[in-house]
């Protein structure tokens, strides 16, 4: 017996679901990729107790790539960015614990204000990238790139202690934002000229 | 084949690979006719739905391995033809088709000018893949198809060309190496 004809709408549906589960599933692939570089990173730098955080990369990665478009394009950047935060020393975020300090108590290690720093540091580097991008796709790049930081940086967490990590995340945030802003001012500057 | 031109269709695809969905209704609606008639050429209807959903399917699937730039159409066609292909296969094993009704409709829809035009299309994406090709390649599959006088080689050495060319070409026209 002859099958019966297949409507229209019922191709598009099978073929849009075929689309995005390959998306997802390479999405999956390329994200799997990026654990073992980011896991590898963390594991050489500072230990097994950041591997716990992983799946967050894993899942960030999965939805940026999933996606694709602009947030991928800024996601690549953010990602490039976070790995940078992953190799930053541990004395950079303990300036009291470098080599030959004693510890001094409780708070000597917790030194939220460098971490701050080097997290607006980073966060504003992206500012170089956020000004190149098209400013109809500059909302969606920022956000991938802010989503890539974080998923990428926040494997640096575990090994921090909770000030610390706050203050990385708080500064990554906050040069995101600034990094936002600054664009959208060259881009008004530029409008203006 | 009305609907979009081949540049657009190109850009459409390009998008879509980008992963930007808006390109996905227009890009479905100008290849589900292309894909329904080529499926045609060879199948019985209810074969031939079933051929152009799996084309479908497949094609989607893969847009995101296109790569944004390369012309659309040679690329849809080589995966269209390999389902085609396939579901054509699986019938034949499945059952024996009678020559009946079906085979009258067959030879019917063989005719008709959006075939003509279909089959006026595959011949031209071909044709640009070829062009693709290095000279010694294209010159190879153009001899064969004896559009080109055979190349002064030793009939070893042709057939080993040729099978290079055919492998560039499928690559080419989007299959895998």
């Amino acid at each position: 017996m002859t099958p019966g004809p297949i409507s229209f709408d019922s191709m598009r549906r099978r073929a849009r679901r075929a689309y995005e589960l390959a998306r997802a599933r390479a999405g999956a692939m390329r994200a799997l990729a990026l654990v073992v570089l980011v896991g590898a990173t963390a594991f050489f730098s500072f230990g097994h107790a950041d591997l716990a955080w992983l799946p967050i990369t894993a899942l960030a990665w999965t939805a940026i790539e999933w996606r694709g478009g602009a947030l991928l394009r800024g996601g690549r950047i953010g990602a490039g960015v976070g790995l940078v935060a992953l190799a930053v020393p541990v004395w950079a975020f303990r300036t009291c614990c470098r080599a030959g300090d004693a510890m001094m108590g409780g708070d000597c290690c917790n030194m939220t204000s460098a971490c701050m720093a080097i997290g607006l540091l980073l966060g504003l580097s992206l500012a170089v990238f956020v000004v190149r991008a098209p400013r109809e796709h500059r909302v969606e790049n920022a956000i991938g790139m802010g989503l890539a930081l974080l998923a990428v940086a926040s494997v640096r967490c575990a090994e921090l202690l909770a000030g610390e990590a706050l203050g990385l995340l708080g500064g990554l945030a906050a040069g995101a934002v600034a990094s936002s802003v600054l664009a959208a001012v060259v881009d008004r500057a530029r409008r203006v000229a | 084949m009305s609907g979009p031109s081949e540049r657009e269709l190109d850009a459409l695809m390009g998008r879509l690979a980008d992963g930007d969905r808006t390109a996905f209704d227009p890009l479905f609606a100008a290849l589900h006719p292309r894909a329904l008639a080529l499926a045609r050429l060879r199948l019985a209807a209810g074969d031939a739905d079933d051929a152009a959903q799996q084309t479908l399917v497949r094609v989607f699937a893969r847009a995101s391995e296109f790569t944004p730039g390369r012309p659309a159409l040679p690329w849809f066609y080589a995966v269209a033809a390999n389902e085609v292909h396939a579901v054509a296969r699986r019938c034949a094993r499945g059952r024996s088709r009678d020559a009946g009704v079906d085979a009258a409709d067959h030879l019917a829809s063989n005719d008709d000018p959006e075939t003509d035009l279909l089959r006026g299309e595959i011949r031209a994406s071909v044709r640009a893949a070829i062009s693709a090709l290095d000279d010694a390649s294209a010159q190879a599959i153009r001899s064969l198809l004896g559009e080109e006088p055979h190349p002064d080689i030793e009939p070893p050495a042709f057939r080993k060309r040729v099978s290079r060319a055919y492998a560039r070409l499928r690559v080419l026209l989007g299959g895998r190496s």
